[in-house]
Order: structure tokens, then sequence, then C-alpha cells
């Protein structure tokens, strides 16, 4: 599990445009990807992610830096000397060949005998689940069914690394839930390689087992799932991953174990995260809206090392299972706080103008510089 | 009622147009079958003696194989250039492809009598003798800026992605234009190769000038304008042209139609 799949080093690439003004679509992107992880690159469109895969593929060559492929050089290596086979957004099949066909593309150049080339087709179309529909041609099948049509061709090649440029991008909502999870299976079922791009977060934290986030061509933060969602490491990484809160601070103080900040004109000690220059920087605090809890200020327990504020609900939207109140603070910031419907939490137990305090955990709240 | 009167005049006016067109047409066909050596009114009865008569006018068929071996030589050569050209305009962003697209598509404006005279000089310079040859290169000529807008626009059309899918999966750059990029742009070669033929097989300026001893069709139709006797039986073969050229143009619009409807559906 230790040995690397795939390895960009320093890597940067600039598309010169036609009006004289360079895209700097990758800057110094790093990444050291596992033999058998199921990696994705997650960000907005246009932060680099696709860029990024196809460097990897070999569509595009680095302008600086290096791509490795178990551990072999790929600068200047063509697309179809390079390991890796691609699943494409909008699946690029071949109009004008059968599904069998255009599963065996690989096969067929790599020169596989007959026997053996109809073999493997047909045991990738059952790996997907499309055991009937081996004569019939891309136009002729639905959506869902062309992107597995588009699995089966890159996979029946045994490729070391499966790149997938969001693959379910086109599919709906229930299909995708369904393809999002098959694809998770089949990934753990081969022990392969995937590089997965897309820009829904909720599908790179359920599938994935590390995440590179990214954002104008920069990689902001790599991670499991829950340190990106818990512990995100910048501003645009915690907004970007979930609904989050974030207030202005400012560091007042560090101690050996805690950073003290000045919030709301009040004075918090927070356990100590990262290093900050004693005096004075700003910083900003974010906090999840299902870890702020709502008290009213006659109930509320003050206990040692809770952090609270007084405020006033401002907005309360039931959503089924869960509120979520806008709760208005004493200096003009807002917080949001999603509380689930429970026996010790009624849907509209609190109601707009109510005088609320919000509290959470020290520990749930990241202090972040950019 | 407003909009059905004008829909009415729209349609007077189509019927109209269809009649300007096709009237002259209709007249030619009529006479083809005249039995009257006059192409006058009353029409004098039924016959097919000017097609039996076709059969035997020597001078006339060796026109027709002139003008079919200059337009299968002139739309093959075009169509090879026109596609490669197409490629690189579609495919490749090289400085310059903007005023290449521009002076490829010169000859589409410059009056063909124009080039003819521009022609004639030029292989008089060289030392190319007026021939078929010589019609054959002009037609070439005239020929590859239509194939190349037809076989570009079919190449802009589908998905570049197919042929980053073919490389992904082991094709070379030739292996992909022969696998992926040719095949599908196949029914625009072949449209391109239709209306090449079919300009090549009428045009008459550049053959003129061009031409030695040896007629095309058209040429050679001029010439005996000057017979009247000969006259039906111009009218005749002028009416199995108009037919053939029907059917070929058919046919390649329903190539190109063909073409156009094989790219998959389903994403977006």
């Amino acid at each position: 599990m230790s040995e690397l799949a795939v390895e960009l080093s320093n890597v940067f690439k600039t598309f010169s445009a036609s009006n004289a003004r360079d895209v700097n679509a990758v800057r110094n992107v790093n990444l050291a990807i596992r033999a058998g992880e199921f990696f994705t690159l997650l960000g907005p469109s246009g932060c680099g992610k696709t860029t990024t895969l196809r460097l990897i593929a070999g569509f595009e060559q680095p302008t600086r830096g290096e791509v490795r492929i178990q551990g072999k050089p790929m600068n200047g290596v063509p697309p179809y000397r390079r390991p890796v086979n691609t699943v494409f957004q909008n699946y690029a099949l071949f109009p004008h060949l059968s599904v069998q066909e255009n599963v065996g593309f690989g096969l067929a150049i790599k020169r596989v005998s007959k026997e053996e080339k109809k073999k493997r087709v047909q045991a990738a179309l059952d790996l997907v689940e499309l055991p009937q529909a081996a004569d019939r041609k891309p136009s002729q099948l639905s959506g869902g069914q062309q992107q597995r049509v588009a699995l089966a061709r890159a996979l029946v090649n045994q490729p070391a690394v499966l790149l997938l440029d969001e693959p379910l991008g086109a599919l709906d909502l229930k299909l995708r839930k369904n393809m999002q999870l098959e694809l998770k299976h089949m990934q753990e079922l081969l022990k392969l390689t995937f590089i997965y791009v897309t820009h829904d977060q909720e599908e790179a934290l359920t599938m994935s087992d590390r995440i590179a986030v990214m954002s104008a061509g920069n990689v902001l933060q790599i991670g499991a799932p829950i340190e990106i969602y818990e512990k995100p490491a910048t501003r645009f990484v915690a907004d970007f991953i979930g609904e989050t809160n974030f207030l202005n601070g400012r560091v007042v103080e560090m101690g050996t174990a805690m950073t003290g900040v000045e919030v709301t004109g009040k004075r918090i000690n927070l356990p100590r995260q990262n290093e900050f220059p004693t005096n004075s920087v700003n910083v900003t605090l974010t906090v999840r809206p299902e870890k702020v809890g709502i008290s009213r200020p006659e109930s509320f327990a003050d206990e040692a090392k809770r952090i609270s504020f007084s405020g006033v609900i401002r907005e309360a939207v039931y959503i089924g299972t869960d509120t979520r109140y806008l709760v208005g603070l004493s200096n003009a910031e807002t917080l949001v706080a999603r509380l689930q419907s429970s026996p010790g939490h009624r849907p509209g137990e609190y109601a707009i103008d109510d005088p609320v305090i919000v509290w959470f955990e020290p520990g749930d709240i990241r202090l972040l510089t950019e | 009622m407003r909009a059905q009167r004008y829909l009415s005049f729209g349609f007077a006016y189509y019927l109209l147009l269809a009649l300007f067109l096709y009237l002259p047409i209709l007249v030619l066909v009529i006479f083809s079958f005249n039995d009257s050596t006059l192409l006058v009114y009353p029409l004098k009865g039924f016959t097919l003696r000017w097609y039996s008569a076709l059969l035997n006018a020597h001078e006339l068929l060796d026109a027709v194989r002139n003008s079919v071996i200059v337009g299968f030589a002139s739309s093959f050569v075009s169509v090879v250039f026109g596609a490669m050209a197409a490629l690189a305009i579609a495919r490749f962003n090289f400085p310059g492809r903007g005023f290449f697209l521009a002076i490829s598509s010169l000859p589409l404006v410059i009056p063909y009598v124009v080039l003819s005279v521009a022609l004639v000089l030029l292989f008089a310079q060289i030392g190319v003798p007026l021939s078929l040859f010589a019609v054959g290169v002009a037609h070439t000529v005239i020929n590859i800026p239509y194939v190349m807008l037809i076989v570009a626009a079919r190449l802009a059309g589908f998905e570049q992605n197919l042929e980053e899918a073919a490389m992904d999966l082991g094709a070379t750059y030739w292996g992909t234009l022969m696998r992926v990029t040719l095949p599908i742009a196949a029914p625009a070669l072949a449209a391109a190769f239709l209306s090449s033929f079919t300009t090549s097989f009428d045009e008459f300026a550049l053959a003129f000038f061009l031409t030695g001893t040896e007629n095309t069709l058209p040429v050679y139709l001029y010439s005996q304008l000057r017979f009247p006797n000969r006259l039906p039986l111009v009218v005749a073969l002028a009416a199995i042209i108009m037919l053939v050229s029907v059917l070929l143009i058919i046919f390649s619009e329903w190539l190109r139609r063909i073409g156009t409807q094989t790219t998959p559906r389903g994403a977006e």
C-alpha cells in the first residue's frame, strides 16, 4: 500500500491565451497518490482539477515540474504510452462503433487475440452489469448505460490507475447516488487506484480515501474526508465543504497549550492549534452549524469550558429532520445553528426575536488565517 | 385572419419561386421527348428517338467520358487535400490559421473566368499544355475550399475528446485518425466528393479555356448549339444529366445528414 501510484512534483501548467494573458491553470501542485487509493480532486469549476487529471492522462504536458506514474517519469510520454485509462465527463463513446467494439477498442489496438478479447469484453460488461448491450450502438443507450460502457471500456485494459473526470455529472440525483456506491465497491473489489475529479463535495466525502481541495490552480489541503471537514486548513476549504460559520477574531495571547482570542468583544481560550505571532493577529474562527447549541438564557448551564455568546433568533427555517436558526450576535455578526429535532428540541421551540445563548465546545472551533 | 393572409401570401410567393426555378427544367424534359428538330410549340408528338440517337453520338459520348474522368480525378484529389486542410483547421491552433482559412477560401469568390485567364497564363509559363489534365488541376483548385468547409464543419461537430479517448486507449495519432476521425467523418468525405464531382461535371469557363482538343461535356454542348439539327440530342442529354445531378445532390445531402446524426445523445 505504501507504493506510490502517481506523483506530481512542483507541477505548473500555464496556458497562453490569445489575448496575451497567460492562464495559470495549475500552480505548484504536489501530490503523492498511493496505490489502491480512491483519491479525489475537489474544487469549483476552473480550479485546475481537470487540468491536473489531464496532466496525469498525458493530454497536457506540464509547463514545469514532473509527473511520475508508478515511479516512472512521464514528462513527454504521450497518452497512448501511459498505464492509465480515463472515463470522460461526457463518456466520449465512439458513435460509429457498437458497445462491444467500444469496450474492445483498447484490446484491438494491443492486438489481443480474438477469443481473449471477446472474453475480456464480456467480463467487463458483466462487471458494469450491462451483459446484454454488446451489439447496440451508444446512441441507443440511456445516459446511465453509456456511463457504464465508458467505465467498462477503461477497466478492460487493466490500467494501473483509473482517471475519472466528473463521470457522474450528467446523471440524475438518484442514479448518481447509486453509482457512487457502485464505483466505490468496484474500486475496493479491483484494488485499483482511482483518481476522481468532482465539484460535488458530498460525492467527494462519500467516496474518497483522501481528498485534495483545489482552488485557483492551488492545492489547499490534502486529507481524509474527516480531516477536510473537521479540520479545514483555510477559509476556502471550510466554506467549500459543507456549511460553516465565520467569526472575526484577534489573537491576544499565545500560551503553551492554548490560544487566547478576542471575538465579538469577548476573550475566549481555545486549544492551541497553530503558531501565531502573539500580538493582534486577525484570524477567522470557523464552527460548523451542527456544532452550535442554543439555550434559553434562564436555562443555560454555563459550564466552565463552553464558549457562549448571547444573541437573538433572527430566522428559523424548518427543514424536516433539522431546524436551521440564524442567530444575531451583539456585534451584528451572525451564526447559523442546525438543531436536530429530538425530545430536547422540538421544531418551533425558538421563535424569531427570542433572546438566546449560543454555545459550542472550544475543540469544535478552527482558527484560520487565510 | 391576418396570420392566415400572410401565410397564403407566403405560399403564393413560394409557388412562384419554385415555378421560376423548375419551369425551364420541365420545358427541357418535355422537349427531349418532342418529335421535331425545332424547339417550338406546339409539340409534335412523343418520341424516344433523341435518346436512342445519343447512343451513336460518339463525339458526345467521348465528351461525357472526359467529363467523368476529370470529375473523378479532380474530386478525389480535392477530397484528399481538402480533408487534410480541414483537419489542420479544425484540430490545430497554428499561427496564421485565420489567414490560411481566408486564402484557402479565395477560389470561392474569384470569378471562374478570371481564374481561367490566370491559369492559362500560369500553365503557359510552366509548360503545362492545354489539356484535360489542366482542366482537372483547375477543378481541383476550385473544389478544395468546398471540401474543406464541408469536412471542417463535420470535424467541428463531433466531440474532440473522442480522439483523446482513442489515444487514452492506446491508439497513436495515425491509429486515431484511421479508427476514429476518418470513419466518423466518412459521410462528410463522401458528400464532399459528390458535390465536387457535380461542380466539375458542369463547370464551363475553366474547361473552355484550359482544355485542348478533348472537350468536356459542357464545352461540347456549347459547341453543338451552332448546329440546329443537333439541338434535340443536346436537350435529351441535358435532361439525363439533370436527373443524375439531382440524384447525386440528394444522395450527398442524405449522406451529410446521416453523418451529423450519429453523435450519441446523453451527456448534456
